[in-house]
This record gives structure tokens, C-alpha cells and sequence, in this order.
């Protein structure tokens, strides 16, 4: 009987339940953490991220999730005016892709912009061009948009005219004709029925995720 | 004759010492005793935050164990409907919430549950309003991991006379991959 999963995040600050079962929990959890592999242990569903969706796309016409079902896929929400973790992260999953030979014909990278307004499937194809052509970008309405990001719970916030710094302390005023996002960074690995099974980040090993993708491709 | 200052000095620390161990001892006695008084201890058991603690971890208790009965979650509400919204559904009275437990330890053979710390306050004269976070760790019926983090906000009440019981509960799932960042400033 396989043992219940652990969620592999930062714990809940103070577990308390029963005590005798924190030791026990403990317990486990050093044994886990001085487990020679996590290989063989299937990836767990995370149950309230993500769902069925459809978008215009990238491809001149619209998409659905379940259009995907024979493939794995690695799913990011950014916008194209981004110039930090987006491209970065597409550089990670095209490094991925590349990594995958192959296998990465069964799987498929989705770019969701969280800026519908100014993504337009024409202006997603020829940014997405410049990672890898098979990546399809996801744009719509901003109701549509909005939908597929709240299936992922991704936080975006869009601002205008505001002074912002980032850790470099490089500082930088933006009109009101401009504008920036603060938007939720990392990538969802979604299996062949469109679940969540895994979250990574652009600083995620890609050895990890390519472990990780051929588990799926196997299920 | 003249008193000696240092004489006066290390009789008053003579007489701290004293005070201090004598204060102690007999606190440690008084302390004893009310250990050994039942109605003490009955009094501390019958607080109110106490019982809505206590509450809280019977009620992931049940929903734990697959062979409690399924009327036994009912014994932790209000008689009166109810509103619960769990898992995006929302129960109002204990048939359904029956069918909801029943629902859950269909699709969830096993299912653990991790607190995290509960947070009380008072809403008015027995009413408590209680607030904390939790995993649930759960293995399907073809033995496929489930995990989510969620939080709880609950309206119950509780007093010193009767058993604490739900009169709310709503349920919001929480994003889990906080380690590393949910936010990063993107322009």
C-alpha cells in the first residue's frame, strides 16, 4: 500500500494536529529526506490547480487543454512585453524541450499571456518563434484570459505609472502609457488528462523536470 | 553601638533568599494542589477556545478515519441548516453533508490532514471565529497521490455548558508553492 503523499513545499508554519502524530510525521519526513531516489513514486494530482479551458491561440485558431491529451504539457502564464522571468523561463523550457529529443514530440509547451490587450495571436506567434515555433501562446478576451488564470490561481496585477525597483536597485518611472505586471512565476506540468501533477521554476534543474515529464509520457 | 552596614546587607540578602525559596516552595505546593483538584482541571478543559480547538481536531478526525461512523460528523454541527462550503460545495443541512463525507472516502480510500496553526477570536457572546490553514494528503482509489493546501474560516459556537458546535464553514483552496515566490515583478 503506497504511503500518503507530502506536499514538497514549505510546510504550514506550526503543524499541530496530535502531537504523537507530528513525531510520526517528523519521523517520516527524515526518512523521506534521506530516501536514495523519488523514482517510482508517481507525481501527485494537485487537486485544486487547473482545469479544462480554450483560448485563440497562436496557431491562428482556438485551442482547448483537452485538444492536448496525448501529450504532456508545460504551461506558463507571462506577457511578451516582459523583460525578466518570461523570457527567461521559455529559455529554461526550450532548454527542456531540446533536452527531451524526441520525447518532446509528445509534449507541448503553452504560453498564456496574462496582457490579452496587447498579445494578439500574430504578435504570440512571432515571439514565441524565437524559443521554439511548436510553442503555442494562449491569448483572448481579458474575461477569458482571467478564467484560465484563476483555474491556476495565478497572480497578476497590472500597474501604470509607477515608480518600481527590483533587487538589482536598478529604478525606472513608467508612464501612463506603459505598464508592468506583477504576475505568479512558475510552470505548471500538466499529464495526459490535463491535471496538475508537478510546479516548477525557471531555476528548477532540468534534469528534474525532464524525470519528471518522461514519468508522465509513461503513465 | 553602631550597626554594621555589611551585617544590615547580608541580612537582607538573607532574607530575599529565604523569601524567594519560601515564595517558591510554597507556590510549587499551591501548584500541586490544584494539579490534583479535579474540578481545576475540568475548569481549564471547559474553556471555550479550549473546546473550539478541540473541535477542530475531532472534526479532521472523523473526515481521517474511514471507519468512523458517518452520523458522527452530524454530532458536530448546529441543529438549525447550516452553511458549509467545502470543496466548492455548499451543504446546508446533515443529510447532505453525509453524502459529502460518504463522496469523499469514495473517491479517497485514505486521506490525511495537516493543521496548521488555529486562530481564535470572539465574534460576541459565544461565538468564536476560527481561522487556520491545512494540507490534505490523499491516495485515490487507483492509488494515485492527491495533495492541497486550503483554509478554513468557521463560525461556531461554543460555552461552558454545552458540547461547541459548526455553524459555518468556508473552504478556499491556497497556493502551496509559496517557497519559492509567487510573485515576481515582471516589466
Amino acid at each position: 500500500m503506497r504511503p500518503l503523499p507530502r506536499l514538497q513545499t514549505a510546510p504550514l508554519s506550526t503543524p499541530r494536529v496530535v502531537r504523537w502524530k507530528s513525531l510520526v510525521a517528523l519521523i517520516a519526513l527524515v526518512v523521506a529526506w534521506n530516501a536514495p531516489s523519488r523514482a517510482g513514486d508517481p507525481l501527485p494530482v494537485y487537486d485544486d490547480v487547473g482545469g479544462e479551458f480554450s483560448a485563440s491561440s497562436s496557431l491562428g485558431r482556438a485551442v482547448s487543454l483537452s485538444e492536448y491529451h496525448d501529450k504532456v504539457v508545460l504551461l506558463f502564464f507571462g506577457y511578451t512585453s516582459c523583460q525578466d522571468v518570461c523570457p527567461a523561463t521559455l529559455a529554461h523550457l526550450q532548454a527542456l524541450v531540446r533536452k527531451l529529443a524526441e520525447a518532446s514530440d509528445r509534449v507541448q509547451v503553452l504560453f498564456a499571456t496574462i496582457d490579452p490587450e496587447n498579445d494578439t495571436p500574430d504578435h504570440l506567434a512571432q515571439y514565441l518563434a524565437v524559443f521554439d515555433p511548436r510553442f503555442v501562446g494562449l491569448t483572448g478576451t481579458r474575461e477569458e484570459m482571467d478564467r484560465i488564470a484563476d483555474l491556476f490561481m495565478v497572480k497578476r496585477e497590472r500597474s501604470h505609472g509607477v515608480e518600481v525597483s527590483n533587487e538589482y536597485n536598478r529604478r525606472k518611472t513608467f508612464s501612463d502609457h506603459s505598464y508592468l505586471y506583477s504576475h505568479s512565476q512558475q510552470i505548471y506540468l500538466l499529464d495526459k488528462r490535463g491535471r496538475t501533477r508537478a510546479l516548477f521554476f525557471t531555476g528548477s534543474p532540468l534534469e528534474e523536470m525532464q524525470e519528471d515529464v518522461i514519468a508522465l509520457l509513461d503513465e | 553601638m553602631r550597626s554594621d552596614p555589611q551585617l544590615g546587607s547580608r541580612f537582607a540578602r538573607m532574607l530575599a533568599v529565604f523569601i524567594a525559596f519560601g515564595g517558591g516552595i510554597l507556590g510549587g505546593l499551591a501548584r500541586a494542589d490544584m494539579m490534583r483538584d479535579p474540578s481545576q482541571i475540568g475548569d481549564a478543559s471547559r474553556n471555550p477556545e479550549t473546546l473550539v480547538e478541540a473541535l477542530v481536531e475531532r472534526w479532521f478526525a472523523v473526515l481521517e478515519d474511514p471507519s468512523a461512523e458517518l452520523a458522527t460528523v452530524n454530532d458536530l454541527l448546529t441543529e438549525a441548516p447550516f452553511d458549509l462550503l467545502l470543496g466548492g460545495e455548499l451543504l446546508r443541512d446533515r443529510t447532505e453533508l453525509t453524502a459529502w463525507v460518504a463522496k469523499l472516502r469514495a473517491t479517497y480510500p485514505r486521506i490525511a490532514y495537516e493543521l496548521g496553526p488555529i486562530q481564535i477570536q470572539s465574534e460576541g457572546i459565544d461565538l468564536y471565529r476560527v481561522h487556520f490553514e491545512f494540507d490534505r494528503n490523499a491516495v485515490d482509489s487507483t492509488d494515485l497521490p492527491h495533495v492541497a493546501r486550503r483554509e478554513q474560516t468557521w463560525i461556531v459556537r461554543s460555552d461552558s455548558v454545552r458540547p461547541p458546535v459548526i455553524l459555518s464553514i468556508e473552504e478556499r483552496p491556497l497556493l502551496f508553492f509559496s517557497g519559492t515566490g509567487p510573485q515576481i515583478v515582471c516589466y
